[in-house]
């Protein structure tokens, strides 16, 4: 999903763009009309299919703590915030392609090593999922099951991800050039009219 | 009396249209990177639900993976047992059994590759399932802890599936063998058949230099490779 030099769907300034009106939709009391932005981003970007895992992994333990200190329904409203925050970045991000992102962000005049950094967390993530996935089978292998199954899962994945994010970092960092990469030239596509018009519409329509 | 059954087995993405009758005690699954080892163990672990197809499988299947250390979830490798053998003396009885009481305080993510590999499978039985699977366990380890797995391995009572491209290993526990490539089965045998078969080399498979010597003096390659593993005439 992260391939570099993928063709980018959206251009940046559609990414800033929808990500602060989604974020407008929030604090102005819109929740529900951001959340459907949040979700059809989430979908056109893969993620709601490529990573369901990763959606659970946020939506879950916010519940879960929110709803003990305030309530059900405080942690109902507090997840489905912070999932349409992830899901519009995430979303929007896949489909800007990471490398692009990078070269975006250098165009803006980040230093190279420090505009390496959502690649090193999205290979993260990537690893992350991975390891999540692997070791909840490797524990059902051992005919660990149910609620058994989920306190003993954070161990081998705190564990293995921590050895694994400090090799990938080690390695990516390594490769990272000193100089700067070209800058980009963006055109709108079909894609940016495509999210705006959405957005837009949600905005008036509900 | 057959072990797994794949009916029309697809994944999308990873296999196609699968059909096997998995019937000896040891089966080894070989093939090239990619080629779906790992999903076909995992549908017959149950790990994974098929996108269309049957499979057929003992009711509870362990799994060994291919990473071991992703399978601990204690401080100690005895403590580490417990969880899945139910007690500490049960635990106890299997590292005795293995001749790893010497491991029983040690933590299992410090463990070396062949040690790990080890207490892995010992995890995936402990709960006494009536199959097992087993993602590449030769990866990683030298001759002694390769020789060591193969006699666990041979010494077990339930069917087991093993992953992974080390022919020697597969003719020394398996008697059939299924030859995979690009998510398809193509070919499902004997394990000497197997190895002097042509599809062996047309996946990319070699095996190693003894087991040549053994096929071109004409020896059946399984027997050598027990001998060599195994230290028994087979
Ligand atoms: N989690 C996954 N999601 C999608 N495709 C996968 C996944 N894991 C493996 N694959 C793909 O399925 C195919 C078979 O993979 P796998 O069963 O792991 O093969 P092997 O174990 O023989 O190396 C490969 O093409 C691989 O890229
Ligand atoms: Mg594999």
């Amino acid at each position: 999903m992260y391939s570099s030099g993928q063709k980018a769907k959206i251009t940046p300034p559609t990414v800033i763009a929808i990500l602060a009106l989604v974020l407008y939709m929030l604090v102005s009391g819109q929740v529900l009309a951001a959340s459907i932005v949040g979700l059809i981003i989430g979908i056109l970007g893969g993620i709601v299919f490529h990573m369901p895992l990763l959606i659970l992994w946020i939506a879950v333990p916010t519940l879960v703590v929110v709803a003990v200190f305030h309530g059900v329904l405080a942690a109902i409203d507090t997840t489905i915030r912070v999932l349409t925050v992830s899901l519009t970045a995430s979303g929007l991000i896949s489909m800007l392609g990471l490398y692009n992102l990078r070269l975006f962000l250098e165009g803006l005049g980040v230093p190279p090593k420090a505009s390496i950094l959502p690649v090193l967390i999205a290979r993260q993530a990537d690893i992350f999922s991975m390891i999540v996935r692997e070791s909840l089978d490797s524990l059902r292998g051992r005919g660990i099951k149910g609620v058994r199954l989920l306190f003993r899962l954070p161990i081998p994945v705190l564990v293995n991800a921590f050895e694994s994010s400090a090799v990938l970092a080690e390695a990516i960092l390594a490769k990272v050039p000193e100089r700067r990469m070209s800058t980009l030239f963006w055109r709108p596509t079909g894609w940016d009219v495509l999210i705006f018009s959405l957005t837009l519409l949600s905005l008036y329509l509900l | 009396m057959f072990r797994w059954v794949f009916r029309n087995v697809s994944l999308v993405g990873r296999i196609r249209d699968v059909n096997l009758t998995i019937s000896s005690r040891v089966t080894a699954v070989l093939g090239p990177n990619g080629s779906g080892k790992t999903t076909l163990l995992k549908l017959a672990a149950g790990l994974l639900k098929p996108s269309s197809g049957e499979v057929l499988r003992p009711e509870s299947v362990g799994a060994s993976l291919q990473n071991p250390y992703l399978g601990f979830s204690s401080h100690t490798v005895i403590e580490d047992l417990t969880l899945s053998a139910g007690s500490r003396d049960e635990a106890l009885r299997i590292l005795r059994e293995a001749g790893l009481e010497h491991l029983a305080g040690r933590s299992p993510f410090t463990l070396s590759m062949g040690e790990a590999r080890i207490i892995s499978v010992l995890a995936a039985i402990s709960w006494n399932p009536e199959g097992l699977v087993i993602d590449e366990p030769t990866s990683g380890l030298d001759q002694r802890y390769r020789r060591w797995l193969a006699r666990l391995i041979d010494s077990l009572r339930i069917p087991v599936l093993i992953a992974g491209h080390d022919i020697d290993f597969a003719a020394s526990v398996a008697q059939e063998a299924i030859i995979m490539k690009r998510g398809t089965v193509l070919l499902h045998s004997n394990v000497d058949k197997i190895l002097s078969s042509e599809v062996l080399d047309r996946v990319g498979l070699e095996p190693g230099p003894i087991m040549k010597k053994a096929l071109k003096l004409g020896l059946s390659p399984s027997r050598v490779a027990r001998c060599v593993f195994l230290g028994s005439e087979g």
